[in-house]
């Protein structure tokens, strides 16, 4: 989808609440000025991660990769074949002290992306790192605060965030169309031992880095990164207590982190976000549910389903125009609506439509944008930070077996937290 | 009214949405600048309305006014309330209007075309009776198009002036403008795949928008009293009159009877 479309597709003129709903949306609010503007950057570990988010920098005007580093030569050289005139390094700090190199994107894996990101703040770059952030919330701490010292763009691959259909269903359940919100559902399911190829037994634990403790957290970084932030998003505030539980259920082949994992998140006013994640049965899926007390939002399947009696998605789409100042035509004058022919709930689809994007592409070129602009839209670096810092703390609580609480030393000013002064 | 959507869409604005179940169909309301206490007010209001409407004319209903004369009319003057009375003779004359197209006693169990003359009212005693014993009443292709002219009624005692408010989505009335434009914009939205060519966008202004039709070929409901058979045919016929009652009746009527047209002159509309 490109950039004008999914604004259109919002209605982003002059919509108030969805202002208010996502305001990182702000990151577009200067296209028309920034087209003949490229933004000079440097890909830190393009495996898989990365050359996804190449697949999409490839096909924005305003980016370009000038400077790659890898210590794996075929990721190198896939990312050659895309941009043949990038500088090559196998050294980040070398690719950092490239004075062209305006932002980078790091897409490492979990347990470098600390210092890597730390360094390229001091550098003087803007910064782009894959969810999660770190492997502790102290380290995500870090990371943000170098952010707010070098005053450098910061964003967090979560790329829900610019998903439209997360966007429309922040609006409308912050509009309070489905009513008080009384809980959630996340889950992701898998079958699948997660597992990448490994051409030779020494790089299993550098390709297969996400199995292994001194690397990774497991699903809760690599999957519940994604999901934890949508029940906070939709809250407006950061559940303050977390449980739960992990273990290694199925695939007990050698791996270090859970295949198997569940987490409960507690709000201030008792509302809970259940979160679970099992990979070795995939019936289910993926999904958040939100569950308002007048109806239920599934945003990864697009839909939204009322509890009882439906509003018309017409008189819906009316009243959308009408907060965003549009006067068009209302498609739904015909033949009598009877209830027998209307009594399955099959729901309605959030933009209209079958989703066509998850929000990365626009994510990156978000970033991009900011890099041009030099202006960190406002709340990403801090939704980024609690993604992580969240999961991180469900996997605190699942290594403890504790409830635990989120700790003051580490809450920012935001939503409901006040950061602590000393 | 505990479905309903109000947003203040600027200091000086705001938008109301409700929707409710009634008449065996939906009812969507939108009105514009009536702040929240208001607009819950005036939504309950019409939804007591319309469920009292339902109450009085719902033949499927034993309790309503309608069956317990469908019952007992034919065998002995029934008492009849004023308003009930006076809808039932404004349909009788529509019937007449029409060539006998809009038929309200369609549902009796005889052929008989001069059915409605059997009907008999004494305005001295409010009653009604049946000289035959086969009659049956049904208003369900009338009491729509009655009760959205009962809602117009309401908006205006609450000093509502920006208004869109649909019955089942074919009875609708739109009051005023849209915030952004002149009258409001609506357009036909028929499913049935023969249908979607003639799918047409109007723009209302203090006026009903009726319509009558199959949604498809399988789902049938209006009988030709000529014929005493249903309309077949997945199509549709829409209407734009000054009151939602006459809407009902040349909706039905011209979906029934197409051909009649040039004869329904004294009736002020807009055939779409």
């Amino acid at each position: 989808m490109e950039r004008r479309e999914f604004l259109k597709s919002l209605g982003v003129a002059g919509g108030t609440v969805l202002a208010a709903s996502s305001p990182w949306l702000s990151a577009f609010s200067e296209v028309d000025h920034t087209n003949n503007s490229r933004a000079k950057l440097g890909i830190i570990g393009p495996g898989s991660r990365g050359q996804f988010l190449l697949s999409f920098l490839k096909k924005n005007p305003n980016a370009d990769i000038i400077a790659l580093c890898d210590v794996y030569q075929p990721s190198i050289d896939q990312t050659l074949k895309l941009y043949p005139q990038a500088k090559v390094y196998k050294d980040y700090r070398a690719l950092l002290e490239n004075k062209e190199v305006e932002g980078v994107i790091v897409t490492t894996p979990l347990n470098t992306h600390c210092q890597i990101v730390l360094d390229a703040f001091d550098a003087g770059k803007h910064v782009f790192c894959e969810k999660a952030l770190a492997m502790t919330i102290e380290d995500c701490h870090k990371m943000y605060q170098k952010h707010r010292e070098t005053g450098k763009i910061f964003f967090v691959g979560q790329q829900r965030l610019f998903d439209p259909r997360y966007i429309k269903t922040m609006e409308m359940v912050h509009a309070g169309t489905f009513g008080e919100l009384e809980g959630f559902r996340a889950f992701w399911f898998r079958n699948n031992d997660w597992r990448r190829y490994v051409p030779s037994p020494e790089l299993e634990r550098h390709i297969n880095w996400r199995l292994y403790k001194e690397y990774s957290r497991g699903l809760m970084t690599e999957l519940a990164c994604h999901q934890i932030q949508i029940g906070s998003w939709a809250m407006r505030e950061i559940p303050n207590k977390v449980m739960g539980h992990g273990a290694i259920t199925h695939w007990k082949d050698q791996r270090e982190v859970y295949d198997n994992v569940s987490c409960i998140y507690v709000f201030d006013n008792g509302v809970k976000l259940n979160y679970e994640s099992v990979i070795s049965n995939k019936f289910y899926g993926l999904e958040e549910q939100i569950l308002g007390h007048l109806g239920t939002v599934e945003p990864e399947r697009g839909k939204y389903y009322f509890e009882t009696f439906d509003p018309a998605p017409g008189f819906l789409q009316l009243v959308n125009d009408l907060e965003n100042k549009l006067f068009k035509s209302l498609p739904f004058a015909g033949t009598s609506w009877a209830p027998e022919t209307a009594n399955v709930n099959h729901g309605e689809y959030i933009i209209g439509e079958k989703p066509t994007t998850d929000g990365t592409s626009l994510l990156i070129d978000a970033y991009v944008e900011a890099v041009i602009t030099r202006q960190q839209p406002k709340n990403i670096a801090e939704e980024g930070y609690y993604a992580s810092a969240l999961c991180l703390l469900g996997h605190d609580a699942i290594e403890t077996e504790q409830i635990l609480t989120f700790p003051d030393e580490y809450k920012l000013n935001y939503l409901n937290h006040k950061k602590m002064t000393v | 009214m505990s479905s309903y959507i109000f947003r203040q869409t600027d200091p000086e604005s705001t938008v109301f949405y409700a929707w409710f179940e009634a008449m065996h169909t939906r009812i969507d309301m939108v009105w514009c600048n009536l702040m929240e206490e208001e607009s819950v007010c005036l939504g309950n209001k019409i939804q007591e309305e319309i469920k009292r409407l339902e109450k009085m004319a719902n033949r499927f209903d034993p309790a309503s006014e309608l069956a317990v004369i469908n019952r007992l009319a034919s065998s002995q003057p029934i008492g009849i309330s004023e308003e009930l009375g006076q809808i039932l003779q404004e349909c009788i004359g529509y019937n007449q209007k029409t060539f006998g197209v809009f038929d309200i006693t369609i549902q009796s169990n005889n052929n008989d075309r001069n059915r409605t003359d059997h009907i008999v009212f004494d305005p001295d005693n409010q009653t009604i009776f049946f000289q035959n014993a086969d009659i049956q009443l049904d208003l369900s292709g009338y009491i729509k198009g009655y009760a959205l002219d009962k809602v117009k009624e309401l908006l205006t005692a609450y000093g509502c002036c920006d208004a869109l408010v649909s019955i089942g989505n074919s009875s609708v009335f739109a009051m005023g403008n849209h915030p952004m434009g002149s009258g409001w914009k609506v357009s036909t939205q028929y499913t049935g795949g023969a249908l979607s060519a003639e799918n047409k966008e109007v723009t209302l202004y203090n006026e009903f928008l009726t319509t009558s039709g199959n949604e498809t070929e399988e789902r049938k409901h209006i009988i030709d009293p000529a014929t005493g058979h249903y309309v077949t045919g997945a199509r549709a016929v829409s209407v734009i009159t000054e009151t939602g009652a006459i809407g009902e009746v040349l909706s039905k009527t011209l979906f029934i009877a197409p051909k009649i047209i040039p004869l329904l002159r004294p009736f002020r509309q807009v055939f779409l």
